[in-house]
């Protein structure tokens, strides 16, 4: 078969054609615009430094068994590719020709190659690709303004966050003051009031009530406050001694209500061991607030499965509705129909804080009547 | 249509009519999420909601709104991100017009839903061109006055361009003229 150069240029202006003796004779427009090839035939090695992704010495033979080649080569320091196939199309085996498509990095500049979209043949998918390059810079550079703006935003959040926490750890410092003093006055008052009446004793309480409450918010808001702002520190903790602590911590509110705290056989596990103490002790006083009229008996295990520890916490208190278990750990909520019973509406949404910082969950069953268990899974 | 569109129509009315007058618009949409991304497509009807909302409130007809969002933008895209593309596609307005295809095929490999239109440019004289325009879309074709008027610039080429109706041998395709003045 014998094909004219015109025919070769119209449809792979990329072409080139070599003799027996890797001469180039003839090369196609394009290709020979970018090279500034004269037309006097060439040893190949002079021409173009050729360059394939897998090593090939120069024989003709060689490049005939090169269907599908990957030629790169350098044009002014500029390496570029022609991608394409060797082919003898003179019918006479003396002459080899690469038919071949200049592809383009995309940070290439046609410009630079003097090139046009014209000297890509109109039917040639590189043209196309020349445009899906660009198009793909310009989606790349999208995304990295894109994740930019997201990474300036997060770290303004982060400092707006740090900022509201430094914020709730210096007001509630300064509301202890007060209330304390509002606390050890109305210790005075009374003690020169001498014995009061009994609408009197009642507005007493109330007032020592309100304040005992608004002690435990500002506290629950400072340890809130610091959980998030710090980092917490993992190392050992044998759980076993830590509920012995949280129960001799708490061993007079326990006490007070006759309850019992039962376990046994509690892991070692990786955690923060002042946050675990919290949540535990969270976890307690939150089954002696909501007890029944039994006496409060929690019941605190812990079962291993594949890849964590489940640590149930059990009670025999009053229990809860379920329409009210999905809100249960989200900050200041509180059983509404229980409204008598103290508490900062906090503890929970801590408890949830110190297990999501630990790798873990938490879910919990609870039946009106019949006693809450809360689940923590943590990671072993 | 994917969200480059949207985002030339919310920079159109910024640039040309202010933040207040986008801010409206927004609200008439009810459109409450106004940040725009090229890669994600979003449904046609809100871009036909935005112009039509844009036109109310500049007072301007549909097809003036969308011929100003035309030539705005070749404005946009020839600054930001795409102005390779339009390099690419050709130094004059005939070769340009003629790779217009070849634009949105290439594109289409980044946008894989990319429904484009398709463009044929045909000299009439040595001034004069005509483009055929296929699209599966309707109504659009103020946005390709605006968008050759816009390349006119582009190209430093004082040009009038008209759409003269349906092309005569084929259905959902139209035709303009364009004129080069000298
Ligand atoms: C850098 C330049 C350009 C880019 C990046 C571009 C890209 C796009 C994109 C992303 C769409 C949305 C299509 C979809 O989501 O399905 C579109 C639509 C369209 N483009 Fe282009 N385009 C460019 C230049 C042009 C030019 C110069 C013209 C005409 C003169 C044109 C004519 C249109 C028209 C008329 C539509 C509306 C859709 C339709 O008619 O079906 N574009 N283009």
């Amino acid at each position: 078969m014998v094909a004219s150069i015109k025919f070769l240029n119209r449809f792979f202006p990329f072409f080139f054609a070599l003799d027996e003796h890797n001469t180039l004779v003839n090369i196609g427009n394009s290709l020979a615009k970018v090279l500034n090839w004269n037309g006097t035939p060439l040893p190949i090695s002079d021409v173009l430094q050729l360059r394939f992704p897998y090593e090939v010495d120069l024989s003709h033979e060689a490049f005939y068994d090169l269907i599908g080649a990957v030629i790169i080569f350098d044009i002014k320091d500029k390496k570029s590719q022609i991608k394409g196939e060797f082919i003898t199309f003179r019918g006479d085996d003396r002459t080899l020709i690469f038919m071949g498509s200049l592809l383009l990095n995309p940070d290439e500049n046609m410009d630079e190659l003097q090139l046009s979209l014209a000297d890509f043949p109109s039917n040639d998918n590189s043209s196309n690709l020349l445009f899906s390059l660009k198009a793909q810079r310009a989606a790349l550079e999208e995304v990295t303004g894109l994740t930019r703006q997201l990474k300036e935003q997060q770290a303004e959040m982060r400092k707006v966050n740090q900022e509201l926490m430094q914020y709730t750890h210096a007001v509630s410092h300064d509301l202890k003051t007060p209330l304390r003093n509002i606390m050890s006055f109305m210790q005075l008052l009374l003690r020169s009031l001498g014995p009061l009446s009994g609408p009197q004793q009642e507005y007493v309480d109330f007032i020592m009530q309100a304040a005992q409450r608004m002690e435990q918010l500002i506290k629950d808001l400072s340890t809130d406050a610091s959980i998030r702002e710090l980092p917490a520190k993992f190392q050992d903790v044998n759980m076993q001694h830590l509920i012995e602590d949280v129960e001799r911590g708490l061993r007079s509110e326990i006490t007070a209500v006759n309850g019992r705290v039962i376990f046994s056989e509690l892991p070692v596990i990786k955690g923060d061991y002042s946050r675990l103490y919290q949540l535990f002790s969270n976890f307690i006083q939150n089954s002696l607030k909501y007890r029944s009229g039994q006496d409060p008996v929690i019941r605190e295990e812990a079962r291993q499965e594949e890849t964590s520890w489940v640590f149930s916490v059990a009670d025999n208190g009053i229990g809860m509705d379920q329409v009210f278990l999905p809100k249960i750990f989200k900050p200041f909520i509180r059983l509404h129909n229980h409204a008598d019973i103290e508490g900062s509406g906090l503890g929970l949404s801590i408890c949830h804080r110190i297990v999501e910082q630990h790798g873990g969950s938490i879910r919990l069953d609870s039946e009106p009547g019949k006693g809450t268990v809360f689940y923590i899974q943590l990671p072993r | 249509m994917y969200g480059l569109v949207n985002k030339v129509i919310k920079d159109a009315i910024f640039q040309r009519y202010g933040e207040t007058a986008w801010q409206a618009i927004c609200k008439r949409i009810k459109l409450e999420d106004d940040i725009f991304v090229n890669l994600e497509p979003y449904p046609d009807e809100l871009t036909h909601r935005m112009v039509a909302e844009a036109a109310s409130y500049t007072g301007q007809s549909i097809p003036d709104m969308l011929m100003e969002f035309g030539r705005h933008w070749i404005e946009y895209n020839a600054v930001h991100g795409y102005g390779d593309m339009l390099k690419l596609a050709g130094k004059d307005l005939y070769t340009f017009l003629s790779n217009l295809d070849h634009m949105h095929a290439g594109m289409s490999h980044v946008f894989p839903e990319l429904r484009p239109p398709s463009f044929r440019c045909e000299r009439l004289g040595e001034n004069q061109l005509k483009l055929y325009y296929r699209s599966e879309r309707q109504g659009l074709q103020a946005f390709v006055v605006g968008m050759v008027q816009g390349l006119g610039e582009y190209f430093d080429t004082p040009l009038e361009v008209k759409h003269t109706g349906p092309c005569e041998k084929e259905s959902i395709c139209e035709e303009f003229i364009i004129d080069i003045k000298v």
